[in-house]
């Protein structure tokens, strides 16, 4: 095993360990524990539900609610062609609304188009800046690409000539 | 010969109203999750509580097991998680009961026996200076010699976390030992370990 700074290895541990390793403890739990359960069966249903009686919750939870979608459904269709009071007045509330929400939606269409009409010009002015200052801001990348190479020739020479005139070190560390 | 039932058998009877069933399950894993308890650092006289408290949580939470995993993987979890509850909850301030002589370790010799129980006792002290989540790994991987994937699902940590952990966890041990219990590393190998 590979070791990592201070770990003194499996072997080491295994070694370490080992006689409480073979401790082991002979105990019988089961007649408390039966004994806890069963006084306590009532409180404690036991467990969550099996397998079985899951799914068939599931599918019953599923077609009670398909049965209550089922009755609403007919219930407002009997409601609205009985032609009921409460149902003409919810959908007279309905159709307010929708005509709220319509004028509403214009409104805010409005804004966003007054909105659009002044920003669209300035974006276009700045486009236009960019195409004609394009060249420009070319030139200059161009020109500092060629200072970064001019500062990498400039420091090689320089470590060079550095390096030349440097003392050596010889493997005894001194120097020479 | 009637077949030994298997676990998910007897868990599946268990759910299906059969309560008498679990107790084949508590008899089946008692010792384990006993022994696990103890090398937890469980005082021996609480151990008994501990193991009957985890097959009751076992008991309670049954439905949610799942078969893919063994049911001792489980077991070790809520067990390792009971030992380190107990430990929260009661403070022992290091107090070391004797083991008892139920303590059964299968060694012939008597004076060897209580070589070996001392070494014991020495060791569990060491091992409750070592933080609980570093303990854990540590057990799982050298007392119980557990795999390092079982012991990430034992955790429900990454492998690569229980990795780290058991090589800090042997790290504070070695530490621990060279600076309180040189007396129980073995023969030679402080040295060559350090």
């Amino acid at each position: 095993m590979k070791r990592a700074g201070g770990d003194p290895g499996g072997l080491w541990t295994a070694e370490v360990l080992r006689p409480l390793g073979r401790q082991t403890v002979e105990c019988d739990v089961a007649p408390r524990v039966m004994a806890r359960i069963a006084a306590e069966m009532d409180r404690l249903r036991p467990l969550t539900a099996s397998p079985r009686v899951s799914r068939l919750a599931w599918a019953s939870s599923l077609l009670l609610a398909c049965a209550a979608l089922a009755f609403l459904g007919s219930t407002l269709f009997v409601l609205v062609r009985g032609g009921d009071e409460g149902v003409r007045e919810i959908v007279g509330l309905g159709l307010s609304g929708w005509h709220v929400l319509m004028v509403f939606g214009r409104v805010a269409a409005d804004l966003g188009a007054r909105a659009l009409a002044l920003v669209l010009p300035i974006l276009r002015a700045g486009r236009a800046l960019l195409e004609v200052a394009a060249p420009l801001l070319r030139g200059a990348g161009l020109l500092a690409a060629a200072g970064g190479v001019f500062s990498i020739l400039f420091s090689t020479y320089v470590f060079a000539s550095a390096r030349k005139t440097a003392p050596r070190v010889d493997l005894q560390g001194g120097i020479r | 010969m009637a077949e030994e039932p298997t676990d998910v058998d007897l868990i599946r009877d268990v759910l299906a109203g059969r309560v008498e069933r679990f107790e084949v399950l508590v008899r089946r894993y008692q010792r384990l999750v006993a022994t696990a308890a103890l090398r937890m650092g469980t005082p021996r006289d609480e151990v008994e509580d501990v193991t009957s408290e985890v097959f009751y949580k076992v008991y309670k939470s049954l439905g949610r097991y799942r078969p893919e995993h063994a049911l001792s993987t489980w077991l070790y979890r809520i067990a390792i998680n009971a030992a380190l509850d107990r430990k929260r909850s009661t403070r022992h301030e290091s107090r070391m009961e004797e083991l008892s002589p139920s303590l059964a370790d299968g060694r012939p010799s008597l004076e060897s026996q209580a070589t070996d129980l001392e070494r014991s006792r020495l060791l569990q002290e060491a091992l409750e200076r070592i933080p609980g989540h570093y303990r854990s790994p540590l057990v799982l991987a050298h007392l119980e010699g557990m795999p390092l994937e079982e012991i990430a699902r034992v955790l429900d940590l990454p492998e690569g976390t229980v990795k780290s952990r058991l090589f800090r966890a042997r790290a504070m041990l070695k530490d621990i030992i060279r600076r309180h219990y040189p007396m129980l590393a073995p023969p030679g190998a402080m040295e060559s370990a350090t």
